[in-house]
């Protein structure tokens, strides 16, 4: 069946059909002028009777895990899953700048890919996908739209997420000898005052970072079970104990939550060539596993849209 | 004078570009100030999505070159970003002329034939020779680009025994030393080094030609040639502390700078603060930004003379 007749690609848009899975992929802009956002829907060849909406991470970790998204989601419509991806306004393609990112926003593209992706392959089973940071607005849509969850390596609670891009901050300009060595109280007060603190290259915007003070992902899912997958990507062979305390509290609230463990080299706040080289030059680092995931992604989806969720 | 405002989504077309059998993500912006029929073809150097650039960079750059009345187009190379293929092994001797010649057939055929090329690190190389290789180009902005030919991880290994030696022996490098997995790289690529030094002895001993080490690349020198005679402009942008300003600065000495002496003002310098990877997001923008207002006049068109939003 494919894309149903009335969903439309704009004259900004373009699509492709690649030749031997029959996937349709969808590039285009949707929503408002000077507010859109640029998105990529895969439409699997056939009928799709899943859905799933991928939201990346934000600043360097959106750069790094781009392709790894794309090849998920050609390996997920491979399996007969329709899969939304799209960039967060004020990053990517989309419209504005990092000053008007905020939860809210962030929420809100979630939710418009969500009805874009029912609009583009009619799909009423819907999950949600979450990459670190994009885990917890993931899950607050989830939430409200009483669907399934997957998030991989998420961010457990934001305040963390951006300690850690301040200390990441501050150790690089320690070993490059930076004479302005600013303490973390300093840091903030730059963002209070300029309304914007560079970290590592990506301008990180005084609203978004207001916006989301408090937040967590325990916070999002309260305690409306859910069927959920969490994917741990490093090298640790054990599931990491951040991650075990979270899943317990989870099963504790009567989530099913079905972990996996994916071998790779992560060094997220940081922007690391390294990481685009393999031996020799070769492959990027741990970019072949994510085209392995897409069978367990398909798989659990499968079970987990079937399961009642509360709303 | 009114000011003429940045481009948005509106102003922009996503297209998958053919090339040979991939097909290539891009995106292209049409001015917002009146036309002046001149595309400037946007290139990253490695990266898991090479359309977007460090830090929003070709976004924001695209948007505001719209405001001067020109066209852009900012692609995905192969096995990045959403387009097909694996991506290659990235050398600055071979850089992906094939993707360039595929995005310059697009433009052709949106009835522009004549274009700037602009790249960041490897992927100015890549812009300068595909200025060089390409029918219609007025110039090409380099920033930070390493005019020596060397691989990733590698730079060091291809200098002079000399310069390696006053390198590693550096302040800078020494410091570092205390890190265990900084003194196991600098003791692998010593040994690196002297196993090419001997090498390069035995085959001297066999009579075959010492290769001379050129602090820029012939390939460099023969485009940046090629492009004065044919009085296309280019622009060099480096951060004053980056290494490979110093680089540029030993260039100067040897081919490369009876090129640019004789370029008649063709070449040109710009220099930042600091070093380019190194500085804010928005300041590595901004000067830039600014280096290109004065510089694309030179490159002829109708550029507008209307002040912009950026300003």
């Amino acid at each position: 069946m494919g894309r149903p007749q009335s969903a439309e690609v704009s004259s900004r848009g373009t699509t492709r059909v690649d030749g031997a899975t029959g996937v349709e992929e969808i590039e285009d802009f949707f929503g408002p002028d000077g507010d859109a956002i640029a998105a990529c829907t895969h439409l699997p060849k056939g009928e799709a009777e899943i859905g799933l909406v991928i939201c990346p991470s934000l600043f360097n970790e959106f750069i790094k895990n781009y392709r790894r998204d794309v090849l998920l989601a050609r390996g997920l419509a491979a399996h007969g899953v329709a899969v939304q991806r799209f960039h967060w306004r004020g990053t990517g393609h989309s419209d504005g700048d990092h000053t008007t990112i905020t939860f809210d926003t962030m929420r809100e593209d979630v939710a418009c890919a969500a009805t874009q992706l029912r609009a583009m392959s009619g799909v009423t089973k819907l999950a949600y996908l979450g990459t670190r940071f994009g885990a917890l607005p993931a899950a607050n849509v989830a939430v409200a739209d009483g669907a399934p969850l997957a998030v991989f390596e998420p961010v457990l609670d934001a305040g963390g997420f951006f300690r850690e891009g301040f200390r990441a901050k501050m150790m690089a300009n320690l070993k490059t000898k930076d004479p302005q060595q600013l303490t973390r109280e300093q840091l903030l007060e730059e963002l209070t005052v300029t309304g914007s603190l560079d970290v590592l290259g990506d301008p990180v915007g005084r609203a978004l970072y207001e916006s989301t003070a408090g937040r967590s992902l325990a916070g999002e899912l309260g305690d409306q079970p859910r069927p959920m997958l969490l994917v741990q990507l490093g090298a640790d062979l054990e599931l990491r104990s951040e991650f075990s305390r979270a899943v317990t509290a989870l099963e504790a609230l009567g989530f099913d939550v079905r972990v996996e463990k994916v071998g790779s080299r992560e060094v997220w706040w940081f922007f690391d060539e390294r990481e685009f080289m393999g031996e020799n030059n070769n492959r990027p680092l741990g970019m072949g596993t994510f085209e392995e995931l897409a069978p367990m992604v398909a798989d659990w989806l499968a079970h987990a849209v079937n399961q009642e969720v509360a709303r | 004078m009114s000011a003429v405002p940045e481009a948005t989504t509106a102003q922009e077309r996503l297209v998958f570009i053919r090339a040979d059998r991939e097909e290539l993500l891009a995106v292209y912006t049409e001015p917002t100030a009146p036309s002046n029929d001149i595309a400037v073809v946007l290139f990253t150097g490695r990266s898991s999505v090479t359309s977007i650039g460090r830090s929003r960079l070709w976004t924001v750059l695209a948007r505001r070159l719209a405001t001067l009345g020109f066209h852009s187009l900012r692609i995905d190379h192969r096995g990045t970003g959403d387009s097909t293929g694996t991506e290659r092994p990235w050398l600055l001797h071979a850089p992906f002329l094939d993707d360039a010649e595929a995005a310059a057939a697009w433009i052709r055929e949106q009835g522009i034939d004549q274009f700037v090329t602009m790249g960041t690190c490897g992927g100015a190389r890549l812009a300068l020779a595909a200025a060089q290789a390409i029918p219609g180009a007025r110039g090409a902005a380099l920033f930070c680009p390493p005019v020596r030919d060397v691989l990733k991880g590698d730079s060091s290994e291809t200098l002079p025994m000399g310069e390696f030696m006053k390198r590693g022996l550096s302040w800078r490098n020494l410091s570092r030393m205390r890190q265990k997995e900084v003194r196991q790289r600098y003791i692998a690529r010593t040994r690196r080094k002297l196993s090419r030094a001997l090498k390069d002895r035995r085959s001297r001993g066999k009579g075959e030609p010492r290769t001379e080490f050129a602090w820029a690349s012939p390939l460099v020198v023969s485009a940046v040639r090629d492009l004065v005679e044919r009085q296309a402009h280019v622009m060099f942008l480096f951060g004053e502390d980056d290494l490979y300003y110093g680089d540029y600065k030993r260039a100067l000495d040897g081919k490369l700078g009876k090129v640019v002496a004789h370029s008649d003002g063709l070449v040109t310098t710009a220099l930042i603060p600091d070093r380019f990877h190194r500085l804010p997001a928005l300041e590595v923008q901004d000067h830039i930004w600014k280096a290109l207002q004065d510089w694309l006049p030179s490159v002829g068109g109708k550029v507008s003379a209307a002040t912009t939003a950026a300003d």
